[in-house]
This record gives C-alpha cells, structure tokens and sequence, in this order.
C-alpha cells in the first residue's frame, strides 16, 4: 500500500476486493460463461500476448493453443504459475512476461 | 483407548501448497471423497477433489482472497467423490506465508453441511417466491392502473364525442381489454361523422339547387315582364274576380279556395298536382297596367332573392291562360299577429316575435342591398317615366319587406326607378349566396329558433 503509516486504508481497500456482491458477480458469471467471441479473434490486429497458466481449471493449455492459434502474431508464453489469477499467485513471473513482451514490442 | 488424533475427526482437514497440491489429507476426507489416503497424497490437486463449478469459484474467489488477505471462511463448495456423488461442505482456509511473505501453504478445514446447504436453498426458494410474489403483485398494479387510465381515456374520448368532437379518433393499446368497447366507440364516432358528412353534402346540394331555383325564378320575371310589357297596355282585360275551385293551371297546379284577398291581388290555396303539396298562389287581381306589371314581376324578383326561417320563400311564377300573372309561394299555417293582440304586452311573447321580425327585415334589407341592377325593369320603367312625362312615384322598397312581415296589411310601391336613384353603385355580379356571416347566424339560428310565429311568414 502506498501510505504504510495509515494501515486501516489497507485494510479497508482489501475488504473492498474481498466483498462479493451476488447481483455483480451473478452478472460477471452470465457475461464470462455465455460469452463466445471465438469468431472475433480472427479480427484482432492488436498484438497480443497470451499468459497461460499451468494447471488452470477454468482455461486449460489447449484454451491458450487455441487462442494463440486465432490471434493472428500473437505470443504464447507457457507459465510456472497455476491456477486463473497469476498476477495474485505469480506476480513477478507475470510482470516478467509482460515487460519483455512490451519492449519486444517497442523494439520492433 | 486410542491416542484422540485429529485425522479422525468430525471434519476434513487438509494441507496443499500454494497451487492446490495436496501434501496430507485426514481420514475423514479421504472417505468423504472416497480417496485412497495415501495416494491422494501423490500429486494430487485439491481441486479435483470438487464438482467444476466449485473448482471454479476456488479459483477465481478462495485462491486471490486467500493470496491478498490470508483466509476464507465459510465458502459454500461441493466435493464429488470417484463416483460422481456431491457432499455439500463449507470450507474454511487459510495461507501459511515465508519469512519473504509469499504464500507457502494452504491450510483448509472442510465442514460436512448437508443440512445447511438444504435450508439455505429453502432461504433462497423463500426469498424467490417472495420476490415473484412482488413482481407479480407489481405486474398486477401495473395493469390495474393500465386499466384504470384506459377507462379514463375512454371516458375522455366519450366527452369530446358528447361536446362535438367527431374528428379526434378513439384510440387504446392494441392489447387493452377495452378494445372491443373503444373498437365500438370508434365505429360509432365514424358513422355520426360520416353521416353528418353525408347530411352537409346533401344540405349543400340543396342549397345550390334553391340558389339555381331562385335565380330561375328572378330570370323568369325578367321575361315575364319583358314579354307581357309591350303588349299588356292594349290586350289586357280584368281578370276573373273569383276562379273555380279544381281549375289547373299549366297543367301543374290546382286551385282549391281562396285564402285572402288584397287590394291588387288575390291569395288562393293550390295544390301542386305532381306531389299534392299545398301552396299559396297570388294572382293579379286588378286590370294589369304596365306599371302594376312591372310591380308584380319586380316582387316576384325580389323575393326570389329572399332566402330566410321567418320570410315566405318563393317557387314559381307564370302566367295562366288568360294573360294574368300569378306568383307560387310556400303555405304557411297558424294565424294572423292580430289574433294575438291580447298577448302584446307579453314581454315574453313579444320579443321573441319582434326578434324574428327584425331578423326577417334584415334578411330583406340585406337581399336589397345585394341586388344587382336589373337593367331590363329600369330600362322598361325609364321608358315608362318618360312617356308619362316625369311621373315620379314614391318607391320605398323598404315598404315590402315590412309588408310581407305584416301580411300584405298595407302593400308598398316599389318603384325600380327611385331604387336606381340610390346612390351607393350595387355589385355588378349577381352573387345570390348570402353572406358568411349570414349564412352561419341562419345555421346558429336554425338550432334554437322558437316555432316560426304565423304572422311572420303568412301568405
């Protein structure tokens, strides 16, 4: 946190992350579970960089081959970390591949 | 007695690494679960231990919770054993961190809550049924109000209807219950306004006819004068001081009796033999001179103009057989305003009566004003004038209309000569319509007029 002398704005943030709201997340669920935009992909010239987690129950590797295989010059980065949320569970390994994904970019 | 150990226990317990490997898991899960306790042990990750949708909700909710604030308690989640069997189970967890702060291990502690899980769904079945029961009791305000503010527009629709607007059309939503009743309303409104349409069309019609008839009957006059004029002075004789009753006349009407007598004409009853209407028929009853010719012919013409409730219209003029001129009048019934004399000091007899009479010399002054030049009466008259050497006789048409308001009691001379004199030129076109303004106090009138008073429109 950025203001180390004042803890309860921590604690307050963390509480904030932590609450679910039913209604928002019965909302998130219907939008992230019936979504298919499979056929978008082929569409997307951004240059894209595909995190794909070890072990991921909700994105298994072949989700990440596939996307990978859709996005036209994206990159597939196959990480140590597991589960759906890297950037909680692996940090530094996410901001790794993100920062040498960028000056790649950058570079090119 | 067996040293007591948690492995046993009422709940299950269990010890992962940070992304769900299973280091140790007690009896109690292992045959919850239906696992060999051993090899779980091996490799295992903890979520396979769950149905899909809880391993899920492991991921996405527990694993981030337990990685920013350390613990999750009370998680609602499903273990599926090889087979396939759910066993609902709250979780309680929490991150065992490093010295560096990383999370090293996860400690879970799983309750067995059958129960709990099935009252929770009675809350919520509870709460849904609640809630439907609001949405439905809204629902039904909604429609009630939908109804209650049809009915009000029904009903404002029906007010416009009954204060005369026929041309606003009724209109609900298509899906109302009181369609059918607004569908009648709206077939009723279209049939009055299509009638009344039907009724000015025809009333229309009518009256270019009478203004056709009218002008017929003024042009009829003319010639009638023009014709009978040049020779009237040495072959008229003194016409018949009575006619047979049932004589025909033209072949069209017959003569029934007489209705009065005047100083220059008789007013006889006819019947019209085409549709045995009644009419009054006055004839020339004195020696016809040119200058009563000219009179008579000139009346015939004036009232031609004449298209008013309280003044006597005209339908024909002609001649019978034995040269005397005769003009056709509508047959008005009741009787004299003398018979009423005793009712004068009546104000509300009276004004009503002297409304209409004032409204009828109006009419007359109006007609008078319009009338265009008749050129073939005043060239006859000028001549006339000027064989007699200047005779000038005091011609106050005026007179007439106060003659026909008061029953021929006193006949005025109308002398198309004087009338010339006046200054104000009159319109060279013959426009026979009334007046806008006329017309329409004719059709306000028309509505509420009191019953047409006898003496205003006697014969």
């Amino acid at each position: 946190m950025g203001n180390p002398d004042r803890p309860e704005l921590g604690a307050e943030l963390t509480a904030n992350f932590c609450r679910t709201d039913p209604e928002i997340a019965r909302h998130f669920a219907r939008v992230t579970f019936f979504s298919d935009n499979r056929a978008d992909l082929p569409r997307v010239r951004t240059p894209s960089l595909i995190l794909q987690c070890a072990a991921d129950v909700i994105a298994p590797t072949s989700v990440g081959e596939a996307m990978h295989d859709a996005l036209r010059g994206s990159q597939l980065v196959r990480m140590r970390a597991t589960g759906h949320c890297p950037n909680l569970s692996a940090p530094e390994e996410t901001i790794a591949a993100i920062r040498a994904f960028l000056s790649q970019q950058a570079s090119a | 007695m067996a040293l007591v150990t948690d492995d046993d226990g009422p709940c299950g317990d269990l010890t992962a690494l940070p992304d769900g490997t299973i280091l140790h898991l007690n009896r109690t899960l292992a045959a919850w679960t239906g696992r060999d306790q051993a090899a779980a042990a091996q490799g295992l990750r903890l979520q396979s231990l769950l149905t899909t949708p809880s391993a899920l909700l492991f991921e996405t909710h527990c694993v981030p919770l337990l990685q920013l604030q350390g613990f999750v308690n009370e998680v609602s989640l499903d273990l599926v054993n090889a087979s396939g069997q759910r066993q609902p189970v709250l979780l309680c967890a929490t991150a065992k961190r490093d010295e560096a702060g990383a999370t090293a291990l996860l400690r879970l502690t799983i309750f067995n809550a059958p129960k709990r899980r099935e009252y929770e769904r009675e809350l919520v079945a509870a709460r849904t049924a609640a809630e439907q029961a609001t949405a439905q009791l809204r629902i039904q305000r909604e429609l009630a109000e939908r109804k209650v503010a049809e009915q009000a527009a029904l009903l404002r629709a029906v007010g416009r209807m009954a204060a005369g607007d026929l041309t606003t059309p009724i209109t609900l939503e298509i899906d109302s219950s009181l369609l059918p009743l607004a569908s009648e309303l709206e077939r009723l409104r279209r049939d009055i306004l299509w009638q009344i349409q039907a009724l000015k069309e025809r009333n229309d019609e009518i009256h270019k006819l009478n203004r056709e008839l009218r002008y017929q009957i003024e042009q009829r006059s003319l010639k009638l004068v023009e014709s009978l004029g040049a020779r009237v002075e040495h072959r008229a004789a003194q016409p018949p001081a009575s006619r047979p009753a049932g004589a025909v006349l033209a072949g069209r009407y017959r003569l029934e009796h007489v209705l009065g007598r005047g100083g220059m004409a008789t007013v006889y009853q006819i019947e019209r033999i085409s549709d045995g209407r009644r009419f009054a028929a006055k004839f020339l009853s004195v020696r016809p001179d040119y200058q009563v010719l000219v009179r008579f012919a000139r009346e015939a013409q004036f009232l031609a103009r004449l298209a008013h409730p309280n003044l006597i219209n005209i339908i024909d003029i002609d001649v019978t057989e034995d040269r005397v001129p005769y003009i056709v009048m509508e047959l008005a019934g009741g009787r004299s305003l003398a018979e009423h004399a005793p009712r004068y000091r009546e104000r509300a007899f009276v004004l009503p009566v002297l409304a209409q009479i004032a409204a009828a010399l109006d009419a007359v002054h109006a007609a008078w004003r319009r009338a265009p030049r008749s050129e073939a009466l005043e060239r006859a008259a000028l001549r006339r004038r000027a064989r007699r050497g200047g005779h000038r006789e005091a011609g106050r048409l005026r007179d007439l209309a106060a003659a026909r308001a008061r029953r021929h009691a006193r006949r005025a001379a109308c002398d198309p000569a004087t009338a010339a004199q006046r200054p104000q030129p009159y319109p060279p076109a013959p426009d026979r319509s009334p007046p806008a303004a006329s017309r329409a106090r004719r059709r306000a009138d028309a509505g509420r007029r009191p019953a047409r008073h006898p003496e205003l429109h006697g014969a």
